[in-house]
């Protein structure tokens, strides 16, 4: 079998996700650290924070650059929702058979990445409730918990800062139930680090079957 | 004229021939016994019959009686006085039966020099019953059939003047002082008894030396004493306070909104007014207010008041060298005087000696103006004491804290029975549902409440413990982290008229259990009150994501191997 080289990560979108993803694990540890105290002990409380609120910053700048990226870009069409259910549904079956059946019987991906539509149908999905909800919704709660007072009105909005704090504990939850998975499913390219090695250089390897209609 | 007429009258007797001799000298004479008589009667050295044997020992400045205390008195008795005396005309018998000129009585012991004199004065009433005393308002108070007060020690005993006389001859401050420096009280409806003796020489040291009784005393005067009206205590203190308020109508105002004067409105007999602190007639200058000994708050707050000495205010204060630091009405206002239910009258009152309190506080402290606002400065300025969360209900536009008195008045009284219907400590839930009824109850307010929380200390006492600020809490640990003994203690606390807090303890859990994100959505502590369920979710969510990785991997390595098996 062939492998064909794909470029689909282009160069700030890299930078990006590279950096999201160191992010998001400094936030999870630190997040740990502050809210069970009590269980781990790796840093003080207060470093805890301070780092928390640094790389959440960070972070928030990186989603900006991220948006901005997508939305001066032709690349947005990655993110473009299919509007036909039927079709939508149906891929999204076939994904799941694939990665629940289909890929331990050695079937070819029924997605093919291109620089257009680097996501299957159920990525294609879940980042847009990520990128688009998820995300923002956490760096918000985050920036009132950063100064409740400063953001006294919108604190009170959500309805106080119990509640601001549970939304972005759920959401802490989710990142962190979630980023183990993504990474593992990272590993389920042609090998196990080629959608890895992907992300740093920008190709994504495809081996092309030798019957492909 | 009048001579030229006498001369005219003699020559006319001459010319008729004269008359007797001596009746040309009767003029004369009766000139000379009126001169002698007036002489006699003024000097006492004519001491009519009736007194002159009892005066021929008792007129010696030398005659003393000493009492069974120890306490020696003089048993001379002035001619002077009694000629002066509007009793001039009776015999020493008259008041003291018990004395003839041929029986006087054995030397005798007597108990004391006022039990000596209210056996005098029990002669008084021979002729002065009680009954025909009591209808003058003025003895009406002091005046009774067991005689406690004896009538000398304001008429005085052989010189007794006419009250007419007395009058006229006396300034009208001495006129008023004859009876109130005497040790005299008044008995008031409720039972405890009132001074009304008034310490001339430390009126005179005070700040109203030229006052005149009247001046606050209005309705009294020489010819006018108004009868008591009965007062218990706090009516009495109500109405001293309407006396100082013709001069000081300001400091008035600003008492009315105290904790103290609340009292007084809400019927507490020892509510103190104004003259509990500066006293009726000892008023001292404002400055002796402001120093250690002086300060009043001392005399009721005695325990407090030994806590703050042993603070670092009270030492730097003590010490000599720190005349700024704190006195209790720099915290608590000097007439407007509030309780810690107040929370952010206390704050305001440290951030008003310590403006760069917040901007030093930031430097190390996120979220600093939160912490001061959410944290008492006690809490950990006071690092031994105990701490509790103060729940407070409160407006949600104006966040007016709701009072004791406010929510009974709502509840009917029945609060204990809304906050905590189990008995077993309020819940997320009970605080929830209690504040609901009273949206309800206060429909015609159309004012939403809130709950919001506040780190303080248990008791009040321990706020006055403010130790130096290198032994201030300042791990972030010692609060955010579950299980910290800050949050041990919850409590929703309602300001009481006295401004102190009246608490409904909270069950255990209570911040950490689900219902609090809606019912205490406004206190917050990261790491210390989170929830149980969300710790459980973490769990779970992350295990699952594990199992399902897990899972799959084990499936591609089983699937890989038949791979290359087959």
């Amino acid at each position: 079998m062939n492998v064909k080289k794909i470029y689909i990560h282009p160069l700030p979108v890299r930078i990006w996700h590279w950096t999201n993803a160191c992010g998001f694990v400094l936030l999870i540890l630190s997040g740990l650290q502050i809210r069970y105290r009590d269980v781990i002990g790796l840093a003080s409380f207060e470093a805890s924070v301070r780092l928390h609120n640094f790389v959440g910053f960070v972070l928030m700048g990186a989603y900006l650059l991220w948006l901005l990226f997508y939305l001066f870009s032709d690349k947005i069409k990655n993110y473009h929702a299919e509007l036909n259910p039927r079709k939508h549904f149906a891929d999204s079956i076939n994904q799941v058979l694939y990665y629940s059946y289909g890929i331990f019987r050695g079937q070819e991906n029924p997605h093919h990445g291109s620089a257009y539509t680097k996501f299957n149908p159920m990525q294609k999905m879940a980042y847009q409730v990520i990128m688009l909800l998820v995300v923002p919704v956490q760096f918000l709660t985050g920036l009132l918990l950063w100064d409740v007072q400063r953001f006294a009105g919108t604190v009170a909005a959500f309805g106080g800062v119990r509640t601001v704090d549970t939304i972005h504990v759920l959401f802490f939850i989710f990142f962190a139930a979630f980023l183990p998975v993504h990474a593992y499913l990272a590993t389920l390219g042609h090998t196990p680090g080629a959608h890895f090695k992907a992300m740093f250089t920008g190709y994504e390897e495809e081996l092309e079957h030798a019957k492909r209609t | 004229m009048f001579k030229g007429s006498a001369d005219m009258k003699t020559t006319d007797r001459r010319r008729q021939g004269g008359r007797a001799p001596l009746l040309r000298f009767a003029p004369a004479l009766f000139v000379l016994v009126t001169v002698v008589g007036v002489f006699f009667a003024a000097s006492g050295a004519a001491a009519g019959p009736r007194w002159r044997a009892c005066l021929s020992c008792h007129d010696d400045a030398g005659l003393f009686l000493t009492t069974a205390k120890g306490e020696r008195f003089s048993l001379a008795v002035a001619a002077a006085d009694l000629g002066g005396s509007v009793h001039r005309s009776l015999e020493c018998r008259g008041c003291h039966p018990g004395v003839k000129m041929d029986a006087h009585p054995a030397k005798r012991t007597v108990a004391s020099l006022e039990d000596y004199r209210l056996a005098a004065s029990r002669a008084c009433r021979e002729c002065h019953p009680a009954e025909r005393l009591r209808v003058l308002p003025q003895h009406a108070a002091v005046v009774s059939e067991e005689q406690r007060l004896s009538c000398v020690a304001c008429h005085g005993s052989h010189g007794v003047k006419s009250i007419a006389a007395w009058k006229q001859t006396t300034a009208p401050n001495d006129y008023c002082l004859t009876c109130h420096s005497r040790a005299i009280t008044v008995q008031r409806s409720d039972g405890t008894s009132q001074a009304l003796a008034v310490d001339a020489a430390k009126l005179r040291a005070s700040v109203h030396p030229n006052h005149a009784c009247a001046d606050c005393h209005t309705g009294f005067s020489a010819t006018a004493h108004p009868a008591g009206n009965g007062a218990d205590r706090r009516k009495h203190a109500s109405a001293a306070a309407g006396m100082c308020a013709r001069c000081h109508a300001d400091k008035l105002r600003l008492a009315e909104g105290s904790v103290h004067f609340s009292l007084l409105r809400s019927g507490v007999a020892g509510a103190p007014g104004c003259v509990d602190c500066h006293s009726a007639h000892e008023v001292a200058p404002k400055e002796r207010f402001a120093t250690l000994t002086g300060t009043p708050c001392r005399t009721c707050h005695a325990q407090i008041f030994a806590a703050y000495s042993g603070s670092m205010h009270g030492k730097a204060r003590a010490s000599g060298e720190h005349f700024d630091a704190p006195l209790c009405s720099d915290c608590h206002r000097a007439h407007d005087v509030q309780g810690s239910a107040r929370p952010d009258l206390i704050r305001n009152a440290c951030l008003g000696c310590h403006p760069t309190a917040v901007t030093l506080h930031a430097v190390w402290l996120p979220n600093a103006t939160l912490h001061l606002d959410a944290v008492s400065c006690a809490s950990c300025h006071a690092p031994q004491a105990e701490r509790v969360v103060a729940l407070r209900l409160v407006e949600a536009g104006t966040g007016r804290a709701l009072t004791e008195r406010e929510v009974g008045a709502l509840l009917g009284g029945d609060a204990a029975a809304a906050f905590n219907p189990a008995g077993s400590g309020m819940s997320g839930l009970n605080l929830w549902s209690a504040m609901r009824r009273l949206e309800s109850l206060r429909a015609t307010t159309a004012a939403k409440l809130d709950i919001v929380g506040r780190l303080e200390v248990v008791r009040g006492i321990d706020a006055h413990r403010l130790a130096d600020k290198s032994c201030a809490v300042r791990a972030c640990e010692s609060c955010h982290t579950s299980g910290s003994r800050a949050f041990d203690q919850v409590a929703l606390s309602l300001a009481r008229d006295d401004g102190r807090p009246k608490r409904f303890t909270a069950a255990s859990g209570m911040l950490t259990d689900a219902a609090s994100v809606v019912s205490i959505h406004g206190f917050y502590a990261l790491g210390a009150t989170r929830h149980g369920a969300l710790d459980w979710l973490l769990v779970l969510a992350v295990a699952g994501g594990l199992s399902v990785v897990a899972l799959h991997l084990t499936f591609r390595l089983r699937a890989a191997r038949a791979h290359k098996e087959g």
